[in-house]
């Protein structure tokens, strides 16, 4: 169905496509016809640099959220860092041509959000079920939802002996099948390619997945992801034992950008000061020439 | 400004950690003590962009969506089950675990605990029983006249008794593991309860497989790293002061526009 899009899976009706979050530009005056055009240059509206600073300032405040969360998810294991990508938002007013060359009125808009999938570093831990992923891939895990995709290698064998995440979600092998330890199933190793061997012999190899296209995962929250894409088996998984992948947000990058979020925020919001008085200034020139 | 309350977050996951590391150091030299760790998942998401959606009617779609996490929890404190160094006491009851396992210990309710802690001494009537005075499951009683006691590996209790050569085998150490040692509850007092999560416990013999086995005169020492745990530290207090520092930008954004015309 174009123009709708349906969840994947069975949860949720589907819905209109959302429009993207931008200021809508004051287009009223163009279709009332009141913005003249003189010698084909479009003549400035009058709040017109405000919008444009405020579709600014509306972004920064988005990517001052994505700052805080990478900054909060500074040590939680697996986690990776969101960026979030800007892009231009033209204005191409109806009634007016603009020539090649000249200028048109650019909105900023907070396009999407994107992850920074480089490896965390990798810390000791010691727990035989602690295992890292280095380089490409994911562990599957079996949520109530389906199945999902997480970095995050904190697993243990429940009372009934299955492989679980924290939150109590199987781990799943090359088969989809959960992973099972007997009771005398004790000196875990986990090979390099994810293959589960205890004194009694192998039991089952960790299945490690990649979606068929990295940038279609919606994260849920919980270290866990939903590919909304196939997913098909790394080739040749690098899995280490006794070790965690830490999140890979680096703080020193983080703290420099939101710096630079801050001081262009106090930038943009001079500038909005700035107009404002210049706006007083006309009106009041204006009035004064009238009486 | 959702930062301020994303920043909030962070500062009450970081104080935890530091909780956590805290406990850990003050445990360094704690008998049997097994070293925790906060662990932390991100909080949901808001979809702003959804992924995958379309961005026009011939079928295009968004490479990838718009969204805002909102924070971070705690999601778990485990404890990483291995082996702590074993160091010589030469007291004949000391039983330190090398491997797998857990004693057994009756608490005065009746119910069952479990200990890596085996600092074990005679009660009055001569019965094996923890720092605590709890008996050691299953009662094992040493004779009054006994001139010394023997542990093997596999927990064969062995005496000697004054006037005798031979010694005498007056009981046997059993041995309890779980499928999920980290599933157990702490106590406190270096006892640990089953739970939901742990599993039933199989008993066993030390040194059967499955089971560790015992050494005497030794005890098994808690096993927290000093180095990592104060790296840990110093970690987890520059993530508070980043946090933190977050919720002052925020605040000075907010007070720019308050500030604004």
């Amino acid at each position: 169905m174009p123009g709708r899009i349906c969840p994947v899976g069975a949860a949720g009706p589907c819905r209109a496509a959302e429009s993207p979050v931008a200021i809508a530009p004051p287009r009223w005056h163009a279709s009332c016809g009141r913005r003249g055009s003189i010698t084909g240059r479009t003549a400035p509206d009058m709040e017109l640099a405000t919008y444009i600073a405020l579709s600014r300032l509306v972004a920064q405040g988005r990517e001052m959220d994505v700052t805080a969360m990478n900054l909060a998810n500074a040590s939680t294991p697996g986690f990776k860092a969101e960026r979030v990508l800007f892009s231009d938002w033209l204005d191409r007013q109806a009634g007016s041509k603009t020539p090649p060359g000249g200028r048109t009125l650019t909105f900023t808009q907070d396009r999407a959000t994107y992850r920074d999938h480089e490896q965390g570093a990798l810390q000791h831990t010691g727990n035989p079920f602690d295992l890292a992923i280095g380089g490409n891939g994911w562990f599957t895990v079996q949520t109530p939802r389906g199945p999902r995709l997480t970095r995050a290698g904190r697993f243990s064998p429940s009372a009934d002996g299955t492989v679980r995440d924290l939150d109590g979600d199987a781990l799943l092998d090359t088969n989809g099948q959960p992973i099972k330890l007997a009771p005398t199933d004790v000196g875990i190793h986990v090979a390099g390619d994810g293959t589960i061997s205890s004194v009694n012999g192998q039991i089952a190899k960790i299945g490690i997945v990649a979606p068929n296209d990295p940038n279609r995962m919606t994260a849920e929250g919980g270290l866990l992801y939903r590919a909304d894409v196939n997913t098909s088996p790394v080739a040749a998984p690098r899995i280490t034992q006794g070790a965690l992948e830490e999140s890979n947000v680096e703080p020193i990058l983080e703290t420099t950008k939101m710096m630079n979020e801050l001081r262009q925020f106090q930038f943009v919001t001079q500038f909005v000061q700035a107009e404002s008085d210049r706006q007083q200034n006309a009106i009041d020139k204006i009035t004064q020439q009238q009486s | 400004m959702r930062a301020l309350d994303i920043a909030g977050t962070g500062m009450q996951a970081q104080q935890t950690n530091v909780e956590v590391i805290s406990n850990n150091i003050a445990n360094m030299t704690t008998t049997g003590f097994k070293r925790r760790r906060a662990e932390f998942q991100d909080l949901i998401y808001q979809n702003l962009r959804r992924v995958g959606s379309n961005s026009s009617d011939t079928g295009t779609i968004v490479p990838s969506g718009a969204q805002v996490g909102l924070g971070v929890k705690t999601a778990a404190i485990y404890s990483i089950n291995e082996q702590g160094n074993l160091q010589q006491t030469s007291n004949s009851l000391d039983l330190a675990i090398q491997g797998n396992g857990y004693f057994q210990v009756t608490l005065p309710s009746g119910d069952t605990a479990y200990t890596r802690d085996g600092t074990f001494s005679l009660s009055p009537e001569g019965v094996i029983v923890t720092a605590d005075g709890y008996p050691v499951v299953p009662g094992i009683t040493i004779p009054s006249n006994a001139q010394s006691v023997t542990i093997d590996a596999t927990g064969e209790v062995q005496v000697t008794l004054a006037g005798q050569t031979a010694p005498q085998v007056v009981g046997q150490v059993q041995m309890a593991v779980f499928p999920n040692d980290a599933g157990l509850e702490s106590q406190g007092s270096n006892l640990l309860l089953q739970t939901a999560a742990s599993g039933a416990p199989v008993t066993g013999t030390p040194g059967s497989p499955g089971f560790g086995s015992v050494e005497q005169g030794f005890v098994e020492t808690s096993n927290v790293n000093i180095v990592s745990e104060i790296t840990n530290l110093i970690t987890a207090q520059r993530a508070y002061e980043m946090n933190s520092r977050v919720i002052t930008t925020a605040d000075e954004m907010m007070s720019t526009l308050t500030n604004l015309r």
